[in-house]
């Protein structure tokens, strides 16, 4: 059995404008000890799973369909089961780890406190075990300090110690590197692989880099306006790109020239009819405009466009 | 540093409150002594060389400052009393009227806020404009109302005054319809920071990343949200204590109240520069200590404000 399994997730959030679908029909597993890449622009969707799958979306968003977790199906679970399995079986790192700490409380109380809610033990003892972690990323003192007096990269440390200090079964990285510098980039990368690695942890990594997704990762979901466009090995996936979203997404990275895709990001109000690409496609035929493909699978490979069926 | 501030804008403003009175148009004594004092030329010399106003400025402002420091806020020919025993006496019933609303004000204002903003119900809705109503009706207007209605109609309270037997139930008989009233002021205006506070930070990432570790609901507002989003109100519940006495100025009139804010009232009207003096003496050093207390207690409640 899987660990994760998705099964036609679909999210809407209804806004003054309009129903935003900014999730529809996804589906995919996640592996014990697996790690999935799930990559794509701006607003495609890639934060809407994490969230959705941590339950951590605003009142405004309806979910459907189910995300059973070791069995279990977390979108039928109560607040109160559900904060249960938050920090303790799955946990979230957020793209920008300033914000994310709260301002006036130290850092070490702010780590230490997922020992303190899921295991009930003395605060002087929580502390001490979050002294020691801190202690082993080297940000020696600084549990002492305030958010607001480290640096972005010690917040970013800080925080994945803080995510994974309980050993989590499923860790979530959503856009981990977002705003890194270059050299940052990959020791924060290291730091993630390291602590999954620690923990056994099946991990979901959500980027838009395809350089990060490529060497940290196992399996790879590539998404466009709300839908998984092609999920396979990451190797495979960007090695040879089935979907043409997926090739034109390879082609506008810096070191292969950097070219643009051509149009824009469509409206998640109301995508296009058919193949929800077809409008920005160089390949784009009759039918492409009029039905919309499924996602085919073949050979651990999964494509949704016309012209792989 | 910023004891220096305080030290400065207190000695700036006890300065203004000496050279106000002797700016005024007219004679400077006739400004000190209040205009209702009918005396004749003989004893307006003898009392002009008494309160040093026959020495030139600069002598008068030392005077000035030495009478303060040994607590010497002159003599009021209106209420024929000393000044400082006469602020005293009525600061004393004016805090017993103000001093309870400003915590209970603040303390259900905060808490009700907070839960009002954290979530949305119909019965916090309603909450809400109960207080709005509170909030936007002049204080007067209401005291005016409920006076009629639970002194003159129902009569369940008196109808003027601080007591008349004096005992300890006789003056909370007294007192309770007003100290009601102010709390209800004061909690109206600390609900609504507070409620738009906590709706605000209810938006910040940190919020999300405390659910994303598995805190609860009520949790997440009191060990996370309440603390950010109380800073507001000890800025607001300072400016409360500063004003406390020019504050209760309507509930007094309104009661018929010999507190400070009636004694202010008619000094201003019988034009009594002594007992202005004395007043606005009184006001700034609480001004000032509230100023100082907020500060302190910012600087424990966010480490942002600490380190500078």
């Amino acid at each position: 059995m899987s660990l994760l399994e998705l099964r036609s997730l679909s999210v809407t959030f209804s806004t003054p404008s309009g129903f935003v679908k900014a999730a529809s029909d996804v589906a995919m597993s996640l592996e014990e000890h697996e790690t999935l890449a799930i990559v794509g622009e701006t607003g495609c969707g890639k934060s809407v799973i994490a969230n959705a799958i941590m339950r951590l979306l605003p009142e405004n968003a309806s979910i459907t369909g189910s995300v059973i977790y070791r069995g279990m199906d977390l979108l039928k679970l109560s607040e109160r089961e559900m904060a249960r399995i938050r920090g303790r079986e799955i946990s979230i790192i957020f793209q920008n780890p300033s914000a994310a700490f709260n301002p006036v409380h130290r850092i070490l109380d702010q780590i230490s406190e997922p020992l303190l809610i899921h295991l009930g033990i003395s605060k002087h003892s929580a502390i001490d075990e979050a002294e020691g972690i801190l202690c082993a990323l080297g940000l020696n003192g600084a549990g002492r300090l305030y958010p607001f007096q480290l640096s972005g990269g010690m917040n970013q440390r800080a925080m994945i110690a803080c995510s994974s200090i309980l050993r989590p079964r499923l860790l979530i990285a959503d856009e981990p590197t977002k705003g890194l510098d270059h050299g940052m980039v990959n020791a924060a990368l290291e730091l993630i692989r390291s602590v999954r690695d620690e923990s056994g942890a099946s991990l979901i990594l959500i980027t838009h880099d395809l350089d990060v997704a490529l060497s940290s990762s196992d399996r790879i979901a590539v998404m466009y306006c709300g839908e998984i466009v092609e999920m396979g090995k990451t190797e495979d996936v960007l090695g040879d790109p089935a979907h043409p979203y997926t090739e034109a997404l390879r082609e506008s990275m810096p070191d292969r020239g950097f070219r643009p895709i051509p149009g824009n990001t469509p409206s998640m109000v109301s995508p296009p009819a058919g193949c929800r690409f077809h409008p920005r496609c160089a390949f784009k035929m009759n039918i492409c405009s009029r039905e919309r493909p499924p996602l085919n699978n073949s050979c651990e490979r999964s494509v949704r466009c016309w012209r792989c069926i | 540093m910023n004891l220096a501030r305080y030290v400065i804008s207190l000695f700036v403003i006890l300065s203004l409150n000496f050279a106000i009175p002797r700016a005024m148009p007219g004679d400077t004594m006739t400004n000190l002594l209040g205009e209702d004092v009918i005396l004749d030329d003989t004893l307006v010399q003898e009392i002009r060389r008494e309160m040093g106003l026959d020495l030139p400025l600069r002598e008068q402002y030392l005077m000035y400052w030495k009478d303060i420091m040994h607590l010497n806020l002159g003599y009021s020919y209106h209420f024929h009393s000393p000044v400082l025993p006469l602020v005293l006496e009525r600061m004393k019933w004016t805090l017993l009227i103000s001093a309870p609303p400003l915590i209970v004000g603040a303390v259900l204002g905060t808490l009700l806020g907070a839960l009002a903003g954290w979530r949305e119900s119909m019965r916090s809705r309603l909450q809400t404009l109960i207080f709005l109503i509170i909030y936007s009706t002049p204080p007067y207007f209401l005291a005016l109302m409920s006076l009629y209605i639970f002194g003159f109609q129902l009569g369940w309270v008196p109808m003027k005054g601080f007591y008349t037997t004096g005992s300890a139930g006789n003056i909370i008989h007294h007192i309770i319809l007003p100290v009601v009233l102010m709390s209800l002021f004061s909690a109206s205006r600390n609900y609504m920071i507070m409620r738009g506070s906590v709706i605000q930070e209810r938006q910040m990432l940190y919020v999300l990343y405390a659910r994303a570790k598995g805190l609860y609901d009520s949790q997440i507002l009191f060990r996370h949200v309440f603390r950010n989003a109380a800073l507001p109100i000890i800025t607001l519940v300072a400016l409360d204590f500063g004003f406390i006495f020019s504050g209760a100025l309507f509930i007094e009139m309104v009661f018929s109240m010999r507190g400070m804010g009636n004694l202010i009232y008619s000094a201003l009207l019988y034009r009594d520069y002594p007992v202005l003096q004395g007043s606005f003496l009184v006001i700034t050093l609480m001004v000032i200590t509230a100023n100082v207390v907020a500060d302190v207690i910012y600087g424990i409640l966010d480490p942002r404000v600490r380190g500078r």
